[in-house]
């Protein structure tokens, strides 16, 4: 295959330049082009401190969009974080449980610990009460108060980098209110040349926009309808708190502390929190909450057409996606005919287009090591049909496995076990003690910057703005 | 393989047929070696690519390469030969017609796709066996300014592998940067993302 034909054969010039370290001439395009294909971040960012050249290109957002990009396709490491309150509490404590590949978990902490995963924030030695309230990605949203203040202080934080940032205390009105706490990300799209950013709208966390938002419950009777409710708002944008009235589309009620809402769940997905609305125990549709657009009024999405309305769902998130979890079971009637469900939500438009994505009967479930757990729960030395009746009445949904799409991890009580939807295998994962809250968090290729870094250009168009048709049409 | 002898003055080198006697482009390095090609090697290089289709330049006149000395594009010729070969080893996708004739060619496709998979994998690892880290940014540098996709993302892959779980210190060393931080700076930096630098890296 030798078909090079050299005519001129002169002897080999060396570069002239080649007496010079030739990295000197690589431009620092190449550089990103060599240091985003790292595989873990952990190590590009040690290299922040090879030179400050070097550490221009890796803190450069595009490069960190590059990054992402690049890893969008890695599995994701995540951490389960458990609370025994969802009050603010002064003897809060949560407790850790990481994952590897196989779905194995490991306690990272001793199990007892109080709250050293977060000692880093200096309000924690001082033993306020404190409460982890929301979370999003790598971060999360912590509440304190003040003992002899009136007012609450909300930080957000990254465990993994230790990076802070403290938001402007809100006045409490006195009375515990209950609340319900969302907190809303908006990340800016890249402005990128390459035809597969533009596609996968090339996400990059470095740049977000944010908002913490707190419902509060209707001063009478909590299950009453509403059309209206009391919201707090902290933007950051305009890094300040403001109260508001929101109220819900056609006067339909939008309570989110009825009892089906509660137990759904205040979902943030897209920038947008999500709720179940009901009425005479059905559920009505989802509530959807677009404050980055419209702060004083909600939009409402119909449900999947094969939801069972009056059986309870469960909210999450998978990828950037919103989907109902449903269990039905027809306890004592038939157990064989209750199932698991999922739906992901594929479209906000046309009052939202659901695409169900699994289905599985306790027919054809592989139960496993599952009925291990209901022999250490009951004391059985058998499991009869009963016993598996009331194990699925009392599991409750914990989160979308964030590496599967397949896969839930469900709480019951006393361990949390791993549904795969496709295979019907449910696995327990750990025994554990009941808690009071929960909330996953899952670490993007790049750790989420706290606070955000500042934009240099205004023209960046954010993934929430896709959305900004919803405020013009009413047509839900 | 046609060998540098079939020199057909055609004025647009882009419409070579295939099958026909493989046209070959003049190639002129910075060092002053002249480099004949084949046609569909030469129109890997991005760069060639482009200066062909810009104006209809004849196909006998050297294109200059300043930039490129002749060892560096010596071995990326031999790449993007390499790499059209392992290429032509998958059948092409024909979608026109997703009939049933594709679904039986589609096992027998899996099977070249992995053929060419295994080929690619012992060609890029024999590569750049030899190469010494000065080589290496050589050939990323030319792979750059030729503008080959394909062997700029293998060059890189490879540099990224062997500084990944390499000190700060070899990075400096095999970039051949000095480090031009105070000490102050560089602690100062290693305790804002102290995260990155405590314990084992697993990963």
């Amino acid at each position: 295959m030798k078909s090079i034909t050299k005519v001129n054969n002169n002897h080999r010039h060396r570069d002239e330049t080649g007496a010079e370290e030739p990295i000197e001439k690589l431009p620092d395009a190449m550089l990103l082009e060599i240091l985003y294909r790292l595989p873990c971040c952990r190590r590009a960012v040690q290299f922040k401190s090879v030179s400050k050249r070097w550490l221009s290109v890796i803190s450069n957002p595009y490069f960190i969009c590059r990054f992402m990009d690049h890893h969008r396709h890695y599995f994701c490491k995540f951490t389960h974080v458990f609370q025994n309150t969802i009050d603010l509490n002064v003897n809060t404590y949560i407790r850790l449980v990481s994952y590897d590949h196989n779905d194995n978990p490991s306690f990272k902490f001793d199990p007892r610990v109080g709250l050293e995963f977060l000692d880093f924030l200096p309000v924690l030695s001082l033993h306020y009460p404190v409460c982890i309230q929301a979370s999003f990605n790598d971060l999360l949203l912590v509440c304190t108060q003040v003992p002899t203040a009136s007012f609450y202080e909300y930080y957000i934080c990254n465990p993994f980098t230790k990076h802070w940032l403290k938001l402007p205390p809100i006045p409490t009105d006195g009375t515990r209110t209950r609340v319900m706490i969302g907190f809303l990300c908006d990340p800016y799209i890249c402005d990128s040349d390459s035809d597969s950013d533009r596609e996968q709208g090339c996400i990059t966390n470095a740049h977000y926009r944010f908002m913490v938002v707190r419902i509060l419950c209707p001063k009478e009777n909590t299950t009453q309808i509403q059309t209206q409710l009391q919201v707090q708002i902290f933007c950051s944008e305009t890094n300040e708190w403001c109260n508001l009235v929101v109220s819900s589309p056609r006067k339909l009620n939008f309570n989110p502390f009825m009892p089906i809402s509660c137990h759904a769940g205040l979902i943030a997905c897209n920038g947008m929190l999500h709720w179940v609305c009901v009425k005479d125990k059905e559920i009505k549709g989802f509530v959807v909450f677009n404050p980055f657009n419209d702060s004083k009024q909600c939009h409402n999405i119909h449900p999947p057409i094969d939801l069972s309305l009056r059986h309870y769902v469960s909210l999450g998130v998978f990828r950037w996606r919103l989907r109902i979890f449903q269990l039905i079971s027809f306890y004592p009637h038939n157990f064989y005919a209750g199932s698991f469900s999922l739906w992901e939500l594929e479209d906000y438009s046309n009052a939202g287009t659901w695409c169900m994505k699994r289905k599985v009967y306790f027919s054809d479930m592989v139960f496993g090591d599952f009925l291990e757990s209901a022999k250490n729960i009951y004391g059985l030395d058998y499991v009869d049909e009963r016993a598996k009746m009331m194990l699925y009445r009392d599991m409750t949904f914990l989160a979308f496995h964030p590496n599967d799409c397949d896969s839930v991890f469900l709480d019951y009580g006393n361990s949390v076990q791993l549904c795969n939807l496709r295979t019907g295998v449910m696995k327990r994962v750990y025994y554990r003690s009941p808690v009071r809250s929960q909330f996953q968090l899952v670490q993007p290729p790049w750790p989420t910057p706290v606070p955000p870094l500042p934009l240099n250009a205004p023209s960046y168009q954010t993934q929430n703005s896709k959305w900004d048709f919803l405020a013009s049409r009413d047509h839900f | 393989m046609a060998n540098g002898e079939n020199q057909n003055p055609n004025p647009n080198p882009i419409e070579a047929t295939p099958g026909a006697a493989a046209r070959t482009i003049t190639l002129k390095t910075a060092d002053g070696e002249i480099f004949e090609v084949e046609e569909a090697v030469a129109m890997e290089f991005g760069t060639v690519k482009s200066f062909f289709e810009d104006d209809a330049v004849s196909a006998t006149k050297p294109m200059p390469l300043p930039n490129v000395s002749g060892s560096a594009l010596s071995r990326v010729i031999t790449y993007c030969r390499r790499s059209l070969e392992i290429r032509s080893m998958i059948p092409p996708a024909t979608s026109e017609d997703a009939t049933a004739a594709e679904a039986v060619q589609g096992e027998g496709d899996l099977e070249a796709e992995k053929a060419a998979k295994q080929e690619r994998k012992e060609f890029e690892a024999e590569f750049l066996k030899d190469e010494s880290n000065e080589d290496v940014k050589e050939l990323i540098l030319a792979a750059n300014y030729l503008n080959i996709k394909e062997l700029l993302d293998f060059l890189c892959r490879s540099v990224a592998l062997r500084i990944q779980n390499k000190s700060v210190e070899y990075a400096r060393k095999f970039f051949g940067i000095e480090g031009d931080y105070t000490p102050e700076e560089e602690a100062q930096i290693r305790q804002e993302y102290a995260w990155a630098f405590e314990g084992v890296d697993e990963d």
